[in-house]
């Protein structure tokens, strides 16, 4: 019976009971909750969908195949990890925005049909926002504000694609919209209807296409130190698995995903918010998950899933280490930070770990993912999309191989000296570092849960080839920074806003408003002021000629009076002359 | 505004150098023989494997991985590209910090 419900529901209702167990045990709860879904994840079989009559359509609730499995797995693996580190926070609210968001995120992936996905979509989009909200100030508020609706709009896009593809196809079921039944092809934006094109938008504001991705790196730097790890594993993980179901094979994902991996390197160089920079990280991370899905191989998707899976763990791992800063120090700005290895050593140790994981060192978790991706384009023979790639790892190493770790924990000394992060962190960050670790050792046992089973030859990470050339990549660009940092060439780090699209939406849009609003305003008044003075125009005229002195005011003469009549009266012969 | 802060060789202000601070120069000695070493490796590595840079179990879908030192340029030319990149893009979009606020 239990096995019937979808995954993640558990958490989802079982966040409505936190609030009555107080709010120094809802942690805890949270952490429960999100244990029991793993575990009845984890033995339950879900060979058969459960389906859910709904209006006379079947709703396909719950269908777990090897793509659903692996992302539910890896979610509940985060979520029990955000919850951990966040045992310390006393706020009750948190947890259940957590849970549920957490709980809403698993569900979506284990969603059959696009209504429950949109249904989940939405509450994914409408609990995490209580975590930026918890931030409780003004700055996050607005920031919840601008998150929420283009959140919303998204869930609005996907509704209305799965109405143009309900009436259109008859189908509500939520699969590959190219109409591939397997890996290896490819098709191309044209050929999809309305409704999946609605659909991909929808999917692109979540997973942070170019120009859609603003919201990421404006909301996940102004929620609270724990909110960022939830907010940094489901969301946009989700638009990457629901990209992988229904658009895998779709060749214009290839280049922007290539644009995805390339544009926010760079901005991650001069940024100083550090949690604004691994938030430009995720960016390029999921940029080589989406070139993954546009080459459509099982290579390339095996290679999606098991870098989404990686990037998961090491992004939250990272999260967590800035989130121990912000707690202990109020800032991850790089400019009053430095030098905090010497007050918080395993941190640092634990942020290093994550930093390498990202970068792609071998016996880490990324090198054993990206490379399946990176391979997957070579195989396909793409090699500017393959040259991009290496550019964007190169750029990896840059952002959040080195500058994180490096402005935070060394650099120059800020003379700061916080405590250690509480055990809870600690306890939290050291499951994401050992598990950074154990996927660059034990690699086999993420390949054998991809989505497509590699059989006899399945695919080898570790050739003396592949780890030399991934060495000499990284150490040549770590190469790199120390002479950029010598030759002082390397941008210093400044206080400052850094302009990107959200500049539209709350710079140039507000002026366009305004500035029409005042066009209005302007026209609106001189039509008023024209037409009054037009009104006293006409009144002083009145006003003259009914005077004493005007022709209608005026005292007139009895013979004036006569001749006029006189006038009248032969005006009127005239006329009745004429008409009989 | 002085806010730069990027100067490997900076003095701690507190006069307690940790480990890491004392020995930058040693730091960096070990990425640069880290770096040869890459290359020694592939060196070794390709006759091992019969041909010239060319690796056991790696097959090379782009002339350039088979070039000596490839990857080592590229990583080297690539991080250099994206910081001037950086470079050039601050003064097209860097505002005051509180520009959205006021």
């Amino acid at each position: 019976m239990i096995h019937s419900l979808p995954p993640g529901l558990i958490m989802v209702l079982g966040a409505l009971l936190l609030p009555f167990l107080g709010r120094k045990l809802s942690a805890w709860g949270a952490l429960a909750f999100s244990l029991a879904s793993l575990s009845i994840f984890l033995t339950g079989q879900y060979e058969h969908p459960v389906i859910f009559e709904l209006f006379g359509n079947q709703l396909e609730v719950v269908r777990v195949d090897r793509l659903s499995w692996i992302f539910c797995l890896v979610f509940h693996l985060a979520a029990i990890m955000a919850s951990i580190y966040a045992l310390h926070v006393k706020d009750t609210k948190q947890h259940v925005a957590g849970l549920i968001y957490a709980g809403s995120a698993i569900a979506a992936s284990c969603a059959g049909d696009l209504i429950t996905l949109f249904i989940c979509w939405e509450l994914t989009a409408i609990s995490s926002v209580f975590l930026i909200w918890a931030s409780n100030s003004e700055r996050a508020y607005r920031c919840g504000m601008r998150y929420l609706i283009i959140q919303v709009i998204s869930g609005v896009l996907l509704l209305s694609g799965a109405i143009i593809q309900f009436n259109e196809t008859g189908s509500l079921g939520f699969n590959n919209f190219l109409g591939f039944e397997g890996p290896g092809r490819q098709g191309s934006i044209l050929d999809l209807g309305l409704g999946p094109q609605l659909i991909l938008l929808a999917f692109g504001i979540k997973g942070a296409f170019p120009f859609l991705h603003n919201w990421l790196q404006d909301s996940y730097p102004e929620a609270t130190p724990t909110g960022t790890v939830y907010l940094s594993a489901f969301t946009t993980k989700l638009a990457i698995y629901s990209l992988a179901r229904g658009f895998a094979g779709l060749e214009e994902l290839i280049w922007i995903g290539c644009a995805m991996t390339l544009f926010p390197i760079v901005f991650a160089v001069i940024e100083n918010d550090l949690r604004r920079v691994l938030a430009y990280s995720l960016n390029n991370q999921l940029g080589f998950m989406v070139v993954g899905i546009g080459i459509g191989t099982e290579l390339a998707l095996n290679g999606t899933a098991a870098h989404a899976f990686c990037h998961i763990i090491y992004k939250a791992l990272l999260f967590m280490s800035m989130g121990a800063v912000l707690h202990r120090v109020g800032t991850t700005k790089a400019t009053e930070l430095g030098g905090l290895h010497k007050s918080m050593p395993l941190t640092t140790v634990f942020c290093m770990i994550g930093a390498g994981a990202i970068s792609g060192f071998p016996l880490l978790s990324g090198f054993i993912s990206k490379s399946m991706i990176i391979s997957a384009a070579g195989e396909q023979h793409l090699f500017v999309v393959w040259t991009i790639l290496l550019i964007a790892s190169a750029g990896v190493m840059e952002h959040s191989g080195i500058k994180i770790p490096f402005f935070a924990f060394f650099a120059h000394d800020s003379g700061k000296r916080p405590k250690e992060a509480p055990w809870n962190m600690l306890l939290a960050m050291s499951i994401g570092a050992f598990l950074c670790v154990a996927l660059g050792f034990a690699y086999h046992w993420l390949y054998d849960i991809l989505p497509y089973e590699m059989g006899d030859h399945p695919y080898q990470p570790y050739t003396s080839g592949h780890v030399i050339m991934q060495l000499q990549l990284l150490l040549f660009a770590a190469l790199a920074f120390v002479v950029l940092m010598k030759s002082n060439l390397y941008p210093a780090e400044i206080r400052s806003t850094n302009l990107d699209t959200d500049w539209i939406y709350r710079k140039l849009l507000p002026w366009i408003v305004t500035g029409i609003g005042m066009g209005i305003a302007l026209i609106d008044g001189a039509i008023r002021k024209m037409f009054l003075a037009m009104l006293t125009r006409l009144l002083d005229w009145f006003k003259q000629i009914f005077s004493q002195k005007g022709a209608l005011g005026s005292t007139w003469t009895t013979s004036v009076m006569a001749f006029w009549a006189a006038i009248l009266l032969g005006a009127f012969l005239v006329l009745y002359y004429f008409s009989s | 505004m002085n806010t730069e802060s990027n100067n490997l060789n900076h003095e701690p202000s507190t006069g307690d150098q940790s480990w890491f601070e004392r020995n930058v120069n040693l730091i960096i000695v070990g990425l640069v023989i880290a770096c040869v070493a890459t290359l020694v490796a592939q060196a070794i590595c390709g006759p091992v494997f019969g041909k010239p840079f060319f690796y056991e179990g790696h097959e090379a879908h782009f002339a350039p991985e088979n070039w000596f030192g490839f990857q080592a340029i590229f990583g080297f030319v690539a991080f250099v590209t994206v910081v001037m990149l950086g470079r050039l893009l601050r003064p097209l979009v860097r505002r005051e910090e509180d520009y959205y606020d006021s």
